[in-house]
């Protein structure tokens, strides 16, 4: 159910403090973005789990960096501000960290590196997180957890694009939704 | 930094510099603009339009700097396409070039997610776009459960250190809703931790 945004009172300060805090965990290419996000705004009741999910989907069909949700996490939170303030949280540590590793790259490799063996094991528990505070924020029916299941594995073996399991979702929901809220209920 | 030695083999810097083809701002706003309303699937599935655009086009980089780049951005913590973007801007024009690289980049598909958001808000009384929203949140979480399996085998790991990265992967989790502590808190310690229990140096990619 998407709500008014006029009556969120998430600060803009908060919004690009968390969301700048938060592009530090896409390292390695995993999005642990989401689990801060997740973990900060959805599981504290403050953005529905519906909203988060809805600007990712979106995000995934739009060109250019996938992280351009972040503007409609903004939105949801803030609105104009919010999102205004999300692209420049996203924008400052990556500037700077961009203009860092491209002048002193091979120096700063090796720090990374120390790291880079552990952050897969971190991000997929970030990601893991992120998915379990999901889910206990949304009513699944029975039959819907075999889809989140087949979603996943999927995703974890055929590696399926985010693209292709949104858009999938999207047209199972609208089916649904029109099977559902049009056809069978005006007949019956 | 002598003129023609950067980016070569051993240099520490792969820093802006006088051989770079000399954009202006203005230049790399459109460029990267452009880029970034063409290209989809983030930027590995954009690299041969980079390829074409940067390297055979414009040739603001090599083909082996682009590598060189796409590499560098996907180690450091920050969005890789935006970061990619980003390197070359500061390469173009330093860091102010950064900064209207990576804007500009973002700028064509966060206001595409602006202008979705808005109008699903507008609609939000329709049944069909609440069916759709809870589909799609089925589906991302899915996604989140999938991806986490597929970054955890990601590196072709021995047995050895899958189990010791269970405990890393699973501890997170755990500390977040068991002993109720914050995400942030569990990710940095499992990060310094982690490094600890798998020793750096042992965990090598079989490819």
């Amino acid at each position: 159910m998407i709500e008014s945004t006029e009556s969120l009172s998430v600060g803009v300060v908060e919004v690009v403090s968390v969301i700048a805090f938060s592009t530090l965990f896409s390292l390695g290419g995993g999005n642990g973005q989401l689990a801060i996000i997740q973990d900060h705004w959805v599981a504290a009741g403050v953005l529905s789990p519906a909203l988060f999910a809805w600007a990712y989907a979106i995000g995934n069909f739009v060109p250019g960096p996938k992280v351009s949700f972040v503007a409609g996490v903004g939105y949801f939170l803030a609105g104009f501000p919010g999102a205004f303030a999300c692209l420049i949280g996203v924008a400052i540590p990556t500037a700077i960290g961009a203009s860092l590793a491209a002048h002193w790259y091979e120096r700063m490799r090796g720090y990374v590196e120390i790291f880079l063996p552990v952050s897969g094991f971190v991000i997929a528990g970030m990601m893991l997180t992120a998915g379990i505070g999901l889910a206990v924020h949304v009513e699944i029916a029975h039959w819907e957890v075999l889809f989140v299941f087949a979603v996943a594995g999927l995703v974890w073996l055929r590696r399926w694009d985010p693209a292709l399991v949104v858009g999938l979702a999207a047209v199972i929901g609208s089916l649904r939704g029109f099977v559902l809220d049009s056809w069978v209920l005006s007949i019956f | 930094m002598q003129e023609g030695q950067e980016g070569s083999p051993g240099d520490e810097t792969i820093g802006p510099r006088e051989t770079c083809a000399r954009l202006s701002l203005f230049q790399i706003f459109k460029l990267f603009f452009r880029l970034g309303s063409v290209c989809f699937g983030g930027m590995w599935a954009a690299m041969d339009r980079l390829e074409r655009e940067l390297v055979d086009k414009r040739k603001i980089i090599t083909s082996e700097e682009q590598k060189s780049l796409m590499l560098a951005a996907a180690i450091i913590p920050a969005p890789k396409f935006l970061a990619f973007a980003a390197m070359v801007g500061y390469r173009i024009h330093g860091f102010g070039g950064a900064v209207v690289a990576l804007i500009s980049i973002l700028f064509p598909g966060a206001s595409l997610v602006l202008i979705a958001c808005v109008l699903s808000t507008q609609a939000a009384d329709s049944a069909l776009l609440n069916a759709v929203q809870h589909s799609v949140g089925l589906g991302v979480i899915g996604l989140l459960l999938g991806n986490a399996a597929r970054m955890f085998f990601a590196g072709n790991h021995s047995i050895s250190i899958l189990i010791r990265g269970l405990f890393i992967t699973a501890g997170i989790p755990v500390f977040v809703y068991l002993v109720q502590g914050p995400l942030i808190v569990a990710a940095c310690l499992s990060l310094i931790c982690g490094t600890f229990i798998l020793r750096v140096g042992e965990v090598i990619p079989n490819d």
